[in-house]
């Protein structure tokens, strides 16, 4: 419906069938299975009529305002693998899919060794909304504009997912497809997020646009880690990856290929910058034109860079 | 009255515990047995006739109980208080967005919704009207048949506008643009209706007026008046938003129909899709000064959007017109004032009646002229500021105007205007500081030669407990407490001792709506007319009782006092024999609002003579690479006659603040060829706490003369109006770049910078 708000960047648009401006909510089913098998089993039954409920911060939104129409609501936070946080100095971060953001940034070993994931789980809505949203959710909600998928991204995570064929994994940056859509294939689920051991003299950080100061949807993110050499002049490793410029979070190789190609410096950043820029391909909505995210994922690549180093020449 | 008892203290709102512990009940919490859940029908295009509309698939539907369309109101299908232009269900043609085509009451939400959905209309898409002045041409069509798109043409002038300019020595001459915005109360609009036994209609409201409600409801049930009761229940914030009447009259008509009680309250989105938005204009403003910056000449031209129905436009030209000079001495003024309907959201009533918009030009000239003649923000606006006795160009002699440079100096003292250079203009090398300021006027009331006035009802009973019954409603600006403080005070008991009832229309007399910051100057001033005789009924007890001369007795604190000496006299003892000897202990009172006689002639239509002044600083941070602006600190002096109730002044200015925050830099409302683009608070952008820097704050008290209770006049709508131009100010300050539209949006912000993209601090 023309009246409906335009839907926000990469919310799944299930164009209402009613005129009705209400907020009511049909009836639906809900179950919270305590295995995976079981989670994947009713999935595979269902196929698009079922979703899963992690925090619902997104999906019972969508609910209400008539944006996605299911039958049935699979609760996964009974099942313990989703809900495994572990950190090993050696091994790495795991992050069961339902994990909420305030058992991420609460925990004070991960804390310190992923700054950069922190700055992102902890600007995902407010402190209500962090003690139910999981960065599961948020990456499987697929929204272009989504504030911890382009940390994932830089940070190198995996994606690990269980369904009827068995589990697989998947690099975070093939997981998302299209707005709202996702490498998931019917009965499967995600089950954690994995995330490589800091390495020496590494750095991140995340930083979004938005046009007020807490509480809204990135007009433009940018993630971006780094792994110095030992005198910290030059960057061996790169990553970058943005968000809200593109039908999904995108890595930018070339962006980070940039910044390993010499001595530090306003120039070699410039050249990520560039290389971002020219890996933008974003819309105009509300929330801003084509050509201001052109221009703010390049001041945002660049701060966050700047952002990466810092913290990886203070360690 | 002596010492201070109730009034000027820090007093806690009655209610302010079942409001905070979620025990007060408003619309939406009402609930009654055999209640049904109202709910209307709107159409899908902006601008549509009516082909067919059946519904009678929705009638069958078991649990519909009232399925309503134009043809089943018993009364008048057009309502709006002044001129009743707007269609309560639709006729034929659908005009804009928010029209209702049908009303529907069912037993549960999900029935209502099935009954809407049942409902046949077969519409044939009409191409809308949606640039106001494109609509202006010749040949535009008509937006409503038989009518003309000029809503209003009006000019209005004084002095030798022509010959003022022609000898200026500058000229300033801008175009502005201001945009639609939204309320956003918390509250969403809602009525529950009840049929009486007696056939009578009762309806809880969350509303401003709810006798005038009462007015539109019963000329929609083609009911007399007094078969109709209205009953404001806790109300979460209007701000203009419910100046008119809306769904209440819906509520009304579908329990009417359906026999049993029936609550409708609008969905979010469908609020914002529905009710007036504030005007958005465009503005051409010409301003010519002397070499040392006196001001000779305002000429402008504005334009709004009005929608396709009247609401308050009228209302909001008319001050945008008489508050277009500001608060300076402007000898020759040219303002002429155009509404043009369009398929366009309605337009009305928001928190200062067009004088922010007004306010945005007339401030953001003044800086514009400082910097072409080099002057000083500050000095320039005290050198044309008017005070005391200054004769305005609307002819309007002003009465106390001591506070619009007192509140300049005040607040250029509190911001520390002479040595704000020192914070640093450049932080880092992408970000500028910049100071700003904005002083301006409002009016309080509704303006000379309309009917503004209140009567109350005030009773003490045998125990000293007092019971107030007034017709203003309380959105939660606070008039329940300050009626309460007066009453308190001037009766002397404690404030805890008076109960005021919530304006209910069986029971108390007509206060007219809570607009215009008008209620504490009419309302209280009824309070305290009413007290008098009550009071002297007091006195002349314990006169009698006593002995003593009774102009040696005053009551405080529940208490007689002989010569100051506390006494052991109660009031309620004196109530109680007061009661016995048969004194009254009732009354009413009544006020209208005073102008003086003898004034020179005013030549402004509708003009307001009591004036809130206020000045307002900011300090802005703007990011030069992503254009955005950050509020670092915001000074506010606000002149407020007297305070009867501190926390309500404070509390004014610290809400109308943030919404002058999101006023200036990123509220407004995205609507394509009619159709809202965020209804949504997810995409309507609202400031939150951290967009708004800790107030400074300080409030003038400068008595009105005449008429204000204790000196005291309104404060809830200067608050909003300066803050979007002293925020334009600042950002002009830290950037070297004007701008002229708002919102101030960090895109609108960058593509200023682009011409000379951040220029090195001045
Ligand atoms: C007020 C508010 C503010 C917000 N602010 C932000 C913000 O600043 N930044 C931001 O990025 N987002 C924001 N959001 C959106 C939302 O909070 C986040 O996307 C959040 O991370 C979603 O997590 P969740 O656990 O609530 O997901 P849910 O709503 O439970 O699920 C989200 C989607 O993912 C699917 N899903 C969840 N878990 C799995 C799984 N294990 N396997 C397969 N599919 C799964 C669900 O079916 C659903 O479609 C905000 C939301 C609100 C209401």
């Amino acid at each position: 419906m023309l009246w409906l708000a335009e839907p926000p960047l990469g919310h799944k648009l299930n164009k209402a069938k009613t005129h009705l401006w209400d907020d009511s909510m049909k009836d639906i089913d809900y179950t919270a299975p305590r295995t995976l098998a079981e989670a994947a089993a009713l999935l595979n039954d269902k196929g698009d009529r079922a979703r899963i409920l992690a925090g619902g911060t997104d999906i019972i939104v969508q609910l209400r305002e008539h944006r996605r129409d299911l039958d049935l609501l699979v609760d996964v936070k009974n099942i313990a693998e989703v809900n495994e946080l572990t950190f090993d100095p050696a091994r790495g971060l795991r992050i069961g899919a339902a994990v909420p953001c305030y058992r991420i940034y609460e925990n004070k070993d991960i804390a310190k060794a992923y700054p950069g994931l922190i700055d992102a789980v902890s600007l995902v809505g407010g402190v209500q909304i962090q003690s139910r949203a999981s960065v599961g959710g948020n990456l499987c909600n697929a929204s272009p504009a989504a504030d911890t998928t382009p940390m994932l991204i830089a940070l190198e995570a995996t994606c690990h997912i269980a369904g009827p064929q068995g589990p697989r994994q998947l690099p975070v940056e093939t997981f998302c497809t299209a707005p709202g859509r996702t490498a998931l294939e019917r009965g499967e689920l995600l089950v954690s997020i994995d995330l490589p051991a800091p390495k020496p003299h590494s750095g991140a950080h995340y930083l979004r646009f938005i046009p007020r100061n807490e509480m809204d949807i990135a007009v433009v993110g940018a993630g971006a880690s780094v792994v110095l050499d030992d005198k910290k002049q030059k960057c061996l490793a790169a990553r970058i990856g943005v968000g809200a410029v593109a039908p999904t979070p995108l890595l930018v190789p070339d962006a980070g290929a940039a910044l390993v190609d010499g001595a530090l410096s306003d120039a070699l950043i410039d050249k990520a910058v560039q290389a971002a820029r020219a890996a933008a391909k974003p819309i105009s909505d509300m929330r801003g034109t084509a050509e201001y995210r052109k221009h703010l994922v390049g001041v945002l690549v660049k701060r966050a860079v700047q952002g990466a180093i810092h913290r990886a020449r203070e360690k | 009255m002596i010492d201070s008892g109730a009034v000027g203290r820090w007093v806690s709102a009655p209610g302010a515990y079942d409001i905070v512990t979620g025990k007060a009940r408003y619309c939406p919490d009402l609930d009654f047995p055999g209640m049904l859940i109202g709910k209307l029908l709107y159409s899908p295009h902006a601008r549509a006739c009516i082909r067919r509309l059946d519904v009678t698939a929705a009638r069958m539907i078991p649990g519909v109980i009232a399925v309503l369309t134009h043809a089943d109101i018993p009364g008048e299908n057009s309502y709006l208080y002044a001129e009743p232009d707007q269609p309560l269900l639709v006729v034929d043609e659908v005009r804009f967005q928010g029209d209702a085509v049908a009303a529907v009451a069912a037993i549960d939400e999900q029935t209502a919704d099935a009954a809407l959905r049942a409902i046949d209309v077969e519409y044939q898409a009409l191409d809308g009207i949606f640039d106001p002045l494109a609509a202006m041409q010749a040949g535009a069509g008509q937006v409503v048949a038989g009518k003309d798109n000029i809503m209003m043409h009006k000019t209005y002038r004084t002095g030798d506008v022509a010959a003022a300019l022609a000898s200026a020595h500058v000229i300033v001459e801008n175009t502005y643009r201001t945009q639609w915005a939204e309320h956003a109360f918390l509250e969403t609009e809602g009525g529950v209706g009840l049929v009486d036994a007696d056939g009578g209609v009762t309806v809880y409201s969350s509303c401003q007026a709810p006798h005038r409600d009462r007015m539109q409801i019963a000329r929609a049930l083609g009911l007399p008046e007094s078969r109709v009761r209205v009953i404001t229940p806790y109300i979460g914030g209007a701000f203009g938003g419910k100046d008119e009447a809306h769904v209440q009259i819906h509520a009304a008509l579908l329990a009417h129909a359906a026999r049993r009680p029936v609550r409708l309250i609008r969905g979010r989105r469908e609020s914002i899709l529905t009710h007036v938005k504030r005007h958005p204009f465009i503005v051409h403003c010409i301003t010519a000064a002397t070499r040392d910056g006196r001001l000779l000449a305002v000429k402008a031209r504005a334009i709004v959007d009005a929608g396709p129905y009247s609401n308050a436009t009228h209302e909001v030209l008319n001050k945008f017109g008489e508050f277009i000079g500001g608060p300076y001495t402007v000898k020759n003024l040219e303002i002429e004032k155009i509404a043009v309907r369009t398929n366009n959201p309605i337009t009305g009533a928001f928190r200062g009646f067009g004088a922010p918009q007004a306010a945005f030009v007339y401030e953001s000239q003044m800086d514009d002229l400082a910097r072409k003649l080099g002057m000083d923000p500050l000095e320039i606006r005290l050198l044309n500021g008017v005070d005391t006795g200054t004769r305005m160009y609307t002819g309007v002699v002003v009465r106390e105007g001591k506070a619009m440079k007192a509140s300049l100096r005040r607040a250029a003292e509190m911001m520390g205007w002479q040595q704000r250079g020192e914070l640093g203009r450049q932080p880092a090398t992408h970000l500028r500081r910049g100071w700003g300021m904005a002083t301006i006027l409002k009016g309080s009331g509704m303006g000379r030669g309309l009917p503004d006035h209140a009567a109350v009802l005030l009773e003490m009973h045998r125990d000293g407990s007092v019971v107030l019954q007034s017709g203003a409603a309380d959105m939660g600006q606070g008039i329940v407490t300050v009626l309460a403080q007066l009453a308190a005070e001037s009766l002397g008991v404690e404030m805890s001792s008076v109960h005021v009832v919530r304006a209910d229309t069986a029971q108390a007399p007509d206060a007219g709506a809570s607009c215009a910051s008008r209620q504490v100057m009419v309302s209280g001033n009824a309070v305290l007319r009413a007290a008098v005789p009550i009071r002297d009924s007091l006195l002349q007890v314990a006169a009698e009782k006593t002995g003593v001369a009774r102009d040696r007795l005053v009551l405080h604190g529940g208490r007689l006092h002989v010569d100051g000496q506390a006494h052991d006299l109660t009031v309620a003892e004196l109530a109680r024999r007061a009661l016995f000897r048969g004194y009254p202990l009732q009354s009413e009172g009544r006020y209208e609002l005073e102008y003086p006689a003898d004034a020179p002639e005013v030549t402004y239509r509708y003009s307001q003579e009591v004036f809130q002044f206020c000045t307002q600083i900011a300090q802005v941070l703007v990011d030069c690479e992503t254009g955005q602006v950050a509020v670092e600190r915001l000074v506010a002096v606000h002149d407020a006659g007297k305070m009867i109730n501190p926390g309500g002044v404070y509390g004014q200015i610290e809400g109308g603040v943030a919404q002058g925050i999101g006023y200036a830099l990123t509220e407004e409302l995205r609507v394509t060829e009619g159709h809202t683009l965020n209804a949504s608070l997810e995409n309507y952008v609202i400031p939150m706490a951290l967009d708004i820097p800790e107030l400074e704050m300080d409030v003038l008290e400068m008595p009105e003369p005449l008429g204000a209770p204790l000196g005291a006049k309104g404060i809830a709508e200067s608050p909003i109006i300066p803050t979007a131009p002293a925020i334009r100010n600042a950002i002009l300050d830290a950037i070297g770049r004007p701008l002229y539209q708002l919102p101030m949006t960090a895109e609108r912000v960058l593509s200023a910078l682009d011409a000379a993209p951040c220029a090195d601090p001045a």
